[in-house]
């Protein structure tokens, strides 16, 4: 019986787990980062981290922190599986974040400053992939 | 015999004495090496290794396709 209890007790809180991870992000935060990404408040750093172009609002910036903590989770992840840094992992994600950048959104060029990303290749950090 | 037993006494002061100056030497030379560290440890220019750059860009290529997989995994956070 006691044993039978242990179980559960292990069962929800792996449960509660991996609820935490799938709930770190609500649907209405998704929104308002994609909406702020796309009006440029918000754009892609060469470390993995989003960061805001111009000074942000109290909402936008715990928007942000929240974001950011959930990406250094994922690279602590990969950092681990890959046997790299985390900061590692959080430039190669930038690389490919930078790259994904749509025309007009904002990202980080190599020198550090805010740069919108045009028709053309972004420019990229000097050990990102070609 | 007087003589000589004043005589033994005068150098056991004089040993005594030494003893403690001995025992100060040690601390003098420490003081010294200190001063010096202090002074060798403050280059004017940061020294720059290269070596570091290619490491981190072999790391870069050879996460990468782990990297992409983990951003779609986690698309809520990389939109």
């Amino acid at each position: 019986m006691k044993q039978k209890l242990i179980k559960i007790t292990v069962a929800a809180l792996a449960l509660g787990a991996t609820a935490s991870v799938a709930m770190a992000i609500t649907p209405q935060q998704k929104a308002q980062y994609l909406a702020a990404k796309k009006n440029g408040l918000i754009g892609e750093k060469m470390d993995g981290e989003i960061g805001t172009v111009s000074a942000p609002s109290a909402g936008l910036k715990s928007l942000v922190d929240a974001i950011n903590i959930e990406r250094k989770a994922v690279y602590l992840r990969l950092a681990k599986q890959q046997g790299v840094r985390p900061a590692d992992a959080g430039v190669s994600a930038g690389c490919n974040q930078i790259k994904k950048t749509k025309p007009g959104e904002y990202y980080q060029a190599p020198a550090g400053n805010w740069v919108q990303r045009t028709a053309g290749a972004p420019q990229l950090n000097a050990v990102c992939p070609k | 015999m007087t003589e000589h037993k004043l005589t033994e006494s005068a150098k056991t002061a004089i040993r005594k004495q030494m003893k403690g100056i001995v025992s100060y030497v040690p601390l003098a030379v420490l003081g010294v090496a200190v001063t010096g560290c202090v002074q060798v440890a403050a280059p004017d220019k940061p020294i720059v290794i290269n070596l570091n750059i290619k490491i981190e860009q072999e790391v870069i290529y050879r996460i990468d396709g782990a990297v992409k997989d983990a951003i779609e995994e986690n698309s809520d956070i990389f939109g």
